[in-house]
């Protein structure tokens, strides 16, 4: 795996995993029905800052320029509102991360249960500002949605002809609420597993987990699935090679270990995993819904690079089949 | 009024020669390991070998200009080295950050990323170079901008042809006609 893929696979995989734990955060939010479950919620909410700031760093170390990238994308971005599909990304992301850190802050800071209620002075003036915490929340979901919208169809031109189908958008959108919602559900359940409190709110936070993930795991199916057969639908002869590139690569390639094992993790082991989950939740066995939660996280997370790791690796852009230009040229009639 | 640059390539013409390479490496000081033309050959040692020489085409609308993140891919219009106006794309490496978006936006692999530069050379590491009809080298200069093509006017054969897309292209279909006549004369054995 070259390092650029691998550049691709920790920003994407890991930006998307920030949208779906705010969006975890969210429903937590709106799950809570007292100040303890609040309370247990709060850890939650350590999640997706910190892993939006692993994907800046996974996609500026393949930048030639880190710095200049950071400045000049952002600052194009706000100053002209996007010069590229690429600049849009980044301005969406950028949007995204600011309102995530206030959200997270809100969390955080919250004077009576936040973890760091202990920072001097912050905890009383964050306290003043806590009715805006859901609707900073919601805003930050919706903006989140709009990162992952745009960050699909960044990728999807027509000169990357296997990205250039729907299963892009899905796969992202799979990708945060799969790896976002199941990676709060992991934090809060080794809270559960270290303090043996919040039964309750671990139990109804993991019900939702366990919804979101097996419909999120059947919608994976159906897109890899949608993705051989799409990657073979392409009319002109140059696009045709690259997608059969693509596949050779995905099927019987480099990749096809990559790629029979994100199968067998991320979605078959992964799936057995949250339907198992279910049986210790309605036993009301915490302890053992919460060890399968962080299993479930854990097998989602390797898939989820895995299947990145293929995407990206297998892509063959239109300008990488030059050693059979010849088909092009015949097909201009030169 | 300003006219479009292009390149035309009578694939039965070239002869592999390396000229259109070496010329370009020669002209625009273009380190080892990058090439802002590379000769592509089909079906290598059979009958009907062919050969292409394959640069940036100076696309009328560049898809690497739209993918370009920084501006720094764009149309512009400089002087020919007849004094006409001509548009040709060019690449300003002082904005570009090596995101590597245009090579994936490009459908002939014509950006170049060059890697294990060193010394006076070592700042253009990963940064992106491509064919700039000769207007900017591979080490930026200040000054008077001029579109050449060089690599067309040395090719031995006349097989690469660079330059006015109105000019070019009575050259090029007469050259094609002339490459088909010979080919059909030859009873269809190339």
């Amino acid at each position: 795996m070259s390092s650029a893929v691998t550049s691709y696979v920790i920003f994407t995989v890991f930006s998307q995993m920030s949208v779906g734990a705010l969006i975890a955060m969210m429903i937590a939010d709106f799950l809570a029905k007292s100040k303890d479950d609040e309370k247990f919620f709060e850890t939650g909410a350590w999640v997706s800052v910190p892993v939006a700031v692993i994907a800046l760093i996974g996609i500026l170390s393949h930048e030639a320029r880190p710095i200049q990238a950071m400045m000049t994308m952002t600052m194009n971005s706000f100053i002209f509102g996007g010069t590229s599909m690429l600049s849009n990304e980044v301005l969406a992301l950028t949007v995204f991360v600011i309102l995530a850190v206030v959200y997270t802050i809100l969390w955080l800071l919250h004077p009576e249960y936040g973890s760091l209620k202990w920072f001097p002075i912050f905890p009383a003036i964050v306290g003043k500002f806590m009715p805006l915490r859901k609707p900073v929340g919601v805003l930050a979901t919706l903006v989140g949605l709009v990162f992952l919208y745009i960050s699909a169809t960044a990728y999807m031109m027509y000169t990357l002809p296997s990205f250039n189908n729907p299963t892009t958008i899905f796969f992202f959108f799979v990708t945060a609420l799969l790896a976002g919602v199941t990676a709060v559900g992991a934090v809060l359940s080794v809270k559960y597993l270290m303090k043996k409190q919040g039964d309750v709110p671990l139990g109804r936070m993991l019900w939702v987990t366990m919804g979101i993930a097996v419909v999120m795991l059947v919608v994976l199916i159906i897109a890899l699935m949608a993705q051989t057969s799409m990657l073979e639908a392409e009319t002109t002869r140059y696009a045709a090679m690259a997608q059969h590139e693509t596949l050779e690569g995905m099927l019987s390639g480099d990749y096809a270990t990559f790629y029979m094992a994100r199968w067998v993790v991320g979605v078959g082991l992964a799936l057995v995993c949250a339907l198992a989950l279910a049986l210790p939740l309605k036993k009301k066995s915490m302890a053992t819904a919460a060890m399968i939660a962080v299993v479930l996280f854990v097998l989602v997370l390797v898939g989820e690079i895995l299947g990145r790791a293929v995407l990206f690796g297998t892509n063959v852009p239109l300008g990488h089949v030059l050693p059979d230009i010849g088909g092009f040229y015949s097909t201009l009639g030169l | 009024m300003a006219t479009y640059y292009k390149f035309l390539n009578v694939i039965e013409k070239c002869i592999n020669c390396g000229a259109c390479f070496a010329i370009c490496k020669d002209q625009n000081k273009v380190p080892h390991g990058t090439a802002r033309v590379q000769i592509v050959t089909i079906n290598e040692g059979v009958p009907g070998e062919k050969n292409i020489p394959v640069s940036c085409m100076h696309c009328t609308n560049p898809p690497c200009e739209a993918a370009c993140p920084t501006k720094a891919i764009e149309q512009r219009t400089v002087k020919d080295w007849q004094g006409k106006d001509v548009v040709v794309v060019t690449v300003d490496k002082h904005k570009c950050i090596g995101c590597g978006y245009c090579g994936w936006a490009c459908p002939f692999g014509a950006p170049q990323y060059p890697h294990g530069l060193e010394g006076d050379l070592a700042e253009w590491e990963g940064i992106m170079d491509k064919c700039t009809m000769c207007v900017v080298p591979f080490v930026p200069t200040e000054g008077d901008l001029q579109a050449k093509a060089r690599c067309g006017l040395f090719c031995s054969t006349k097989a690469r042809l660079g330059g006015d897309i109105a000019e070019i292209m009575s050259q090029y279909t007469e050259a094609k006609s002339r490459s088909t006549m010979a080919y059909q004369e030859r009873g269809g054995v190339l």
